[in-house]
């Protein structure tokens, strides 16, 4: 269980996450959605403390830090162990091969053996459909590929928790397909997984629970169904500004 | 004497003292130089706040400033000549002959420029090639060891092959301090034979050379490191 209480921070320009209390079931995917600017990215990248919040109470299994006080790097380390990340702009690693990508954190942080890790690497490949690409530079493939390698390379190092920002937003719709259905084989396993995304009809397809964040407050959170079918005019006007009209033009 | 007979018999020499002084005095500089360099850049861009790490960038910033501010001669004859001078109850402190003097002069004048080099290099890697390397779980160390200085590298190798280009050009300072190097021996020859546009122009053409040799060093290790990118410039 992963669970964030009375979440503070301040970015000093009216931006932030505001007093921000959310719980991620394990096993289950949360989908965090709200407007561009609504703090969803930041929610979820304090979660691995590529943000670090003024005050709040994080809990995380046997992990429980106060905010409020510096963290020491092992603490910091201790939750990023237990978490993997996929970034909307893939980051991968330019410098190594699609291999070296997937098997340095495997080989280096956990100290898995060269040949282990290989093995592993080229087993996930083949089940994203780039078994072929194991040896390219990730300059040489599209952006639906590389994304999928970067889920690969998450995967790879079998966190807890696999948080995605915005995973398809830099994709065209067909690169986005390929994305979206790995990240639901994911979620058919069962996997931990927090999710941010605009893409409407994933979230309602892949969630067990949404999180809707505005101006740094959780407006909702809970239940999919209650939120698509029976929406509050605030939810029903977000929802409804999402989907293009012609004739509404 | 004619031309030729004057050539023939001074190259030999030149080139011995190209051998024996002017590539050890530009390679062991470099090496040393390169290795200042990456350690004054990390000194440079750390964020620790502990008061040893900012009294450590403070004297790193000092030693820069002070080294890319004055002529490398004035180092050079500060160093030889200059801090012999420097005594603690009448024995001096550094008795230096003129190769370490030269080696401490050279290796610190191409860190001070080179560190430049690399902390811009360094600055030039994206932020999120940090955030990645810190999300799989590595620490400081391991993401600047395994991600960013591999990255850095490939930007700083054109300004630093400027670097050493210059140095292998500045060592022939080094016949100021009485290091009988490649320039020296050309002096030697030009007074010998009353003909100083043959001398100097020989050890020009052989400076060159060594020149031109790390020019192509530089593009077989450019091609090398650009192996993952695609930098084609045509549209």
């Amino acid at each position: 269980m992963l669970k964030l209480t009375h979440i503070n921070k301040d970015f000093g320009n009216g931006h932030g996450l505001h007093d921000v209390s959310v719980d991620f079931p394990a096993n289950k995917t949360t989908v965090i959605v709200g407007p561009s600017g609504s703090g969803k990215t930041t929610l979820l990248r304090t979660i691995d403390f590529l943000e670090l919040p003024d005050a709040g109470q994080y809990d995380f299994d046997d992990l429980h830090y106060d905010l409020s006080q510096p963290l020491t790097k092992q603490e910091v380390l201790a939750a990023r162990k237990k978490l993997g990340i996929v970034f909307q702009g893939y980051n991968l690693f330019p410098h190594l091969s699609v291999l070296a990508n997937i098997t340095e954190g495997p080989i280096h942080v956990l100290k898995q053996s060269k040949q282990d890790a290989e093995k592993n690497a080229h087993y996930l490949l083949d089940k994203v459909g780039l078994g072929d690409k194991a040896n390219v530079y990730p300059d040489q493939l599209s952006g639906g590929q590389q994304q999928r390698i970067a889920i690969v390379r998450m995967v790879a190092m079998n966190p807890e928790y696999m948080l995605f920002d915005e995973p398809t937003s830099a994709l065209d719709p067909e690169l986005e397909v390929e994305v979206l259905k790995v990240i639901l084989e994911l979620a058919k396993m069962e996997d931990s997984i927090v999710i941010v995304t605009h893409n409407m009809d994933f979230a309602r397809g892949v969630a067990d629970k949404i999180v809707f964040v505005e101006d740094g407050k959780i407006e909702y959170q809970g239940d999919p169904k209650t939120f698509f079918e029976q929406p509050t005019p605030r939810i029903q006007a977000f929802l409804a500004a999402g989907t293009f009209d012609p004739k509404e033009v | 004497m004619d031309t030729w007979t004057i050539i023939t018999k001074s190259l030999p020499p030149m080139l011995a003292a190209m051998v024996k002084y002017t590539i050890p005095l530009t390679l062991i500089s470099f090496a040393i130089g390169l290795i200042i360099a990456v350690l004054a850049a990390l000194v440079r861009i750390s964020e620790s706040q502990q008061p040893f790490m900012k009294a450590l960038k403070g004297i790193v910033w000092f030693y820069v400033w002070i080294f890319r501010g004055t002529p490398l001669l004035v180092q050079l004859f500060i160093v030889f000549f200059g801090l012999p001078m420097l005594k603690v109850s009448g024995h001096p402190i550094f008795e230096l002959n003129a190769w370490s003097a030269g080696i401490i002069t050279f290796s610190l004048n191409t860190g001070a420029y080179a560190s430049e080099t690399v902390r811009g290099a360094i600055s030039s890697i994206p932020r999120p090639q940090w955030e990645a390397a810190y999300a799989l779980g590595m620490t400081r160390g391991m993401v600047l060891r395994r991600i960013i200085l591999p990255q850095a590298a490939r930007v700083s190798l054109p300004p630093l092959s400027n670097s050493f280009i210059s140095l292998v050009k500045d060592t022939s300072l080094a016949s100021g301090i009485t290091i009988i190097e490649m320039f020296q021996v050309s002096q030697q020859f030009a007074a010998l034979y009353y003909n100083p546009l043959l001398s100097y122009s020989l050890v020009a053409f052989l400076y060159l050379m060594l020149s031109s040799i790390l020019n192509i060093l530089q593009i077989y290790l450019e091609k090398w490191t650009s192996r993952y990118v695609q930098t084609s410039q045509e549209f």
